[in-house]
């Protein structure tokens, strides 16, 4: 835990004098009149200032006695989520070029049958129902507009 | 008509079977559109608008009210079971309320939830009608030094919200602050942070990052699990509220409804500072706040309660002074007008009709809603039970279709596959998101009326303190100070003796 | 084929060529029939730039329901808020030019370019039907110590940077047309900005600030109630649903400014669409339901074909290009 503080601390410490130099750009103003980049820098000081006694409580601590807790709770866990962010990236950029019935089939399709891990068959009915059942919730019953992409489906 | 007797002169009217019957349509409407994350009731009213053309105007306010309170019960079931708040006000019942779920409880929590809203509800409309004029003028007192005041009392509740480290609490409301920075200025017009990102001029979105934070991370993490165990980490215990829930659960209650009641009048006040409010207030008082967090009920009962109440305060200023104090309200508003409905001091003499049918609708809307949710928590429990593998797909495509339909762009889901990660990290490294999420709505409204206030005091800071009421909410914030400082200090003077 | 044979002319042949050739030329050079003669095939949808609800959405979806009475296929409105109006905009300019997507648009896309730090040119997007002019009003407290609008300035003058007025967000249509108003008169305003005109409005009835800068139609309902009283309107003739509130011209100030709307498609959707599309719309415009609805919440009337729109347009730019950099709006 020691280390995951001193690191992520760090980075909001950054995170921090980023808002902080915006801000001063934007122009702080005079006190009794703000401007734009007032609440930036003075907040963004505030975070940084915040950040940095994390960083320093987190560098003066003791050394826990326990074992170093793992980042992932299993051996393959990152796979699984590693690949679930794949999917979810791939749905945002084929959502416009195939459309949302066969984007969404797909996506579901991959969830099940490579994460999840299940048949073929189960896999693809169950995708197939979802993005048409879904289709026609939100796209019928809803009235939500959603893409039809090149293929048109 | 004095109140009693307009009370049933709208029974009579709301009772139509025509008008029930368009009651029913909207709460069922409304739980759907509830329970799907992202399309708040914002979005429904909208789309539902052109169908209450042809309806005669109580009947379409009356729909469009049931709508509204239904996403509001809706909201609070996803909140529960899979942690994914379906509007913002029920982000402070993911806290406990998903624990709860856990461990098997979703039962009692939905349940509870359902009951408290319903009494809330119920409470409130009281108040609607008897304390509707006066009440109405009090809305109009508010300007925007009142609002910092107020606001300034929910930023510091915001970091009582926390389970773990203060420290790190206060960092992610400080961080949520910062994101809020993010687009347009709102006294000046200038574009900050955005990179030149059309998209980032309004700021960063809401429902995507509550949908990624809350939901997509709990998946992720969830996933984590080979055996795909799912939210369940405890069998499933009670389908109902137990006998000691009701007992831990009523005090929270009446304070719930009583907080959200008088929030919800003031325009703007809005059902995140109420519910953020009761949840530490309830903490704050409770004999075991190390617990909140991980599960308990009166940090469902207290927070529900008080957003359900909120609604029927904020009908106050929009029957009476036509004055909408939020988004939904403005589109009550907009279907009035479109009906030829001036709401406004002459409504209840113009179209009476109007006005206490609207209320005593709400009131069947309440009931209907309660009977509607509680027949379904048998079905909820068992919608835990599918197994996870297969649920999760599913999620993800409710959570990717409901960021998508907020502005038919998908930049809202690339936003919410961000904070999704962000969210993940956050977990594993340490950090809370429901301070994040919190700061992160209040803060553009703490600096946007901030900045206006001095506007308007022409550069003095005395203004906050001249006015009355707003002296009122800063005297509050500074014995909230004082009060969460205090056993801190306490705490070091007895390890110092 | 054998090598050595000749190709034979046969009739059938001819009557295969021609009619390939002819198939080849219609769809080459016909390639604009099947639109122009089953326009429209499909649903339309109209983009509107701002949150649902507000005037110019209510407008909207008001004339898309009767557009669509009259097309006979579904005209859906939807909201692309962001930006002002610059995300719908965008999203407008950008569309396929078939007809099937179109927008609303207001002068505040204009206003934009000298008053915001990026803007969406009008030249991208192709006028179809101007429907509404809404003219900036000046509006007060019903218990304020000025009877008329002479009153007020003059108190303005003599207090200068005492009255506040607000508007419905800063740079926004009402901001200027606030701004332009203390320039022609001579005045010092201070200016209050607000996220929109209903809580502008309510400041002024709740007694935060002296006035505000919006619309008839946007403050009508608080008037009605009573709480708020319109000493003048910049427009050149009297709103019919206040017939009693006379005109800044009547009052000895030439000035007149207010938001206009107008249907709009991208740039270069063909013109026989362009034409049908005017034509249901300027019907829908006239219908006596629509004149109902409008004048009922205090919307302004006026109507303007893709030509005068586009005249307007060009003509807004210059007059915003003249006088808009002078208030000091952008800061970008």
């Amino acid at each position: 835990m020691k280390s995951r503080d001193t690191g992520s601390s760090l980075i909001f410490l950054i995170l921090g004098l980023s808002f902080v130099a915006g801000g001063l750009r934007m122009g702080l103003g005079p006190l009794n009149a703000p401007g734009a980049g007032f609440f930036p820098a003075v907040i963004g000081g505030l975070f940084t200032l915040l950040s940095g006694t994390l960083f320093v409580r987190a560098v003066v601590a003791e050394k826990p006695d326990r074992e170093k807790a793992n980042f992932w709770r299993e051996e393959r866990s990152w796979v699984r989520v590693f690949l679930s962010l794949l999917s979810l990236v791939f749905f945002l950029a084929a959502l416009n070029y195939l459309g949302y019935i066969l984007t969404t089939a797909l996506f579901i399709l991959f969830l099940l049958k490579v994460v999840g891990k299940k048949g073929w068959t189960v896999s693809i009915l169950i995708a197939i129902a979802a993005s048409l059942g879904s289709y026609a919730l939100f796209r019928m019953g809803l009235g939500v507009l959603l893409p039809r992409g090149w293929i048109s489906l | 008509m004095d109140s009693i007797a307009g009370l049933f002169y709208g029974l009579g009217i709301a009772l139509q079977p025509q008008n029930i019957f368009f009651c029913f349509l909207g709460c069922f409407v409304g739980t759907l559109i509830g329970v799907l994350p992202g399309l708040g009731p914002g979005g429904a009213l909208a789309l539902l608008l052109p169908v209450t053309f042809a309806l005669p105007p109580s009947t379409a306010i009356i729909m469009l009210s049931g709508i509204y309170y239904g996403a509001m019960y809706g909201g609070s079931t996803t909140s529960i079971l899979i942690n994914i708040p379906g509007e913002a006000a029920s982000v402070v019942t993911c806290l406990d309320g998903y624990q709860m779920a856990r461990k098997g409880r979703a039962g009692p929590a939905l349940g509870m939830a359902a009951i408290a809203s319903f009494i809330a509800g119920t409470i409130s409309l009281f108040g609607l009608l008897f304390l509707a004029p006066p009440f109405a003028n009090f809305a109009l007192k508010f300007s925007s030094p009142e609002y910092v005041s107020l606001i300034f009392c929910g930023l510091i509740l915001v970091s009582y919200l926390g389970a773990g480290s203060k420290l790190k609490a206060f960092m992610m409301g400080t961080l949520g602050l910062l994101l809020g920075t993010i687009g347009t200025d709102p006294i000046e017009g200038i574009e900050r942070f955005s990179f030149g990102v059309p998209y980032l001029m309004d700021g960063v979105g809401l429902i995507p990052v509550i949908m990624g934070l809350f939901g997509i991370s709990e998946i992720l993490l969830n996933l984590e699990e080979a055996g795909f165990a799912g939210i369940l980490t405890e069998k499933i215990k009670n389908l109902f509220p137990t006998q000691k829930d009701w007992k831990d659960s009523a005090w929270p209650i009446v304070r719930g409804t009583v907080l959200g009641f008088f929030v919800g009048v003031i325009p703007g006040g809005n059902t995140v500072i109420s519910s953020t409010m009761s949840y530490a207030l309830e903490k704050k008082i409770s004999k075991h706040p190390e617990k909140f967090g991980t599960g308990v009920i009166e940090g469902v009962a207290g927070p529900e309660s008080a957003n359900n109440s909120g609604p029927s305060g904020s009908f106050i200023p929009l029957l009476s002074l036509g004055i909408p104090t939020n988004s939904t309200m403005a589109l009550l508003l907009a279907s009035l007008m479109i009906h030829g409905v001036s709401p406004g001091p002459f409504l209840i003499s113009q179209n009476p009709e109007v006005f206490w049918s609207v209320i005593a609708s709400m009131y069947i809307g309440n009931l209907m809603l309660l009977a509607l949710n509680l027949p379904l928590l048998g079905l909820w429990i068992q919608v835990i039970k599918i197994p996870y593998a297969f649920f999760f797909p599913v999620i993800f495509l409710f959570c990717l279709l409901g960021s998508y339909s907020l502005g038919n762009t998908v930049f809202d889901i690339g936003v919410m596959i961000f904070f999704g990660i962000v969210g993940f990290l956050m977990k594993k490294y340490g950090y809370e998101s429901a301070p994040l999420v919190l700061a992160f709505i209040l803060g553009p409204m703490f600096e946007d009326h901030f900045r206006r206030s001095l506007v308007l005091s022409f550069g003095s800071f005395g203004i906050f303190f001249e006015r009355p009421i707003s002296a009122v909410f800063l005297v509050l914030a500074i014995l909230l100070l004082l009060i969460s400082i205090f056993p801190a200090l306490k705490r070091r003077k007895e390890r110092s003796a | 084929m054998q090598k050595g044979k000749k190709f034979q002319c046969s009739g059938e042949m001819i009557r295969t060529f021609t009619i390939v050739a002819l198939a080849i030329v219609f769809l080459l050079g016909g390639g604009s029939f099947p639109a122009q003669a089953g326009y429209p095939e499909k649903e339309i949808t109209i983009i509107v730039p701002w949150a649902a609800g507000g005037g110019t959405d209510l407008i909207a979806r008001f004339m898309a329901d009767l557009m669509e009475k009259d097309l006979g296929k579904p005209v859906v409105v939807v909201n692309k808020p962001g930006g002002g109006g610059l995300v719908g905009f965008k999203q407008i300019a950008a569309a396929p030019p078939d007809g099937y997507t179109l927008g609303i648009t207001t002068n505040s896309q204009i206003l934009q370019k000298y008053s915001a730090s990026s803007y969406q040119d009008w030249r991208e997007m192709a006028p179809i039907a101007l429907h509404n002019y809404d003219p900036s009003g000046f509006t007060v407290k019903a218990e304020a110590p000025w009877k008329n609008i002479k009153e007020a300035l003059d108190w303005a003058k003599a207090n200068p940077g005492k009255m506040r007025v607000a508007n419905s967000g800063p740079g926004a249509i009402w901001h200027v047309a606030a701004a332009l108003l203390g320039s022609k008169t001579g005045v010092q305003f201070t200016h209050v900005p607000y996220a929109g005109a209903n809580p502008a409005s309510v400041a002024v009835a709740g007694g935060h600030v002296e006035a505000t800068s919006v619309s008839p139609a946007e403050v009508g309902t608080l008037v009605r109630g009573g709480k708020l009283r319109i000493l003048a309107i910049a427009a050149d003739k009297r709103e019919p649903l206040f017939p009693d509130v006379p005109t800044l011209k009547e009052s000895g100030i030439d000035f007149a400014f207010g938001v206009w709307r107008c249907l709009v498609g991208p740039k270069n959707t063909p013109k026989e669409v362009i034409s049908k599309l005017e034509a249901s719309a300027k019907k829908a415009v006239n219908d006596p339901r629509f004149k109902d609805f409008m004048t009922k919440n205090g919307f302004g009337q006026m109507y303007l074909g893709p030509a005068e729109s586009a005249a307007l347009m060009a003509q807004d730019e210059k007059d915003f290009e003249k006088i808009v950099p002078g208030l000091g709006l952008k800061k970008n």
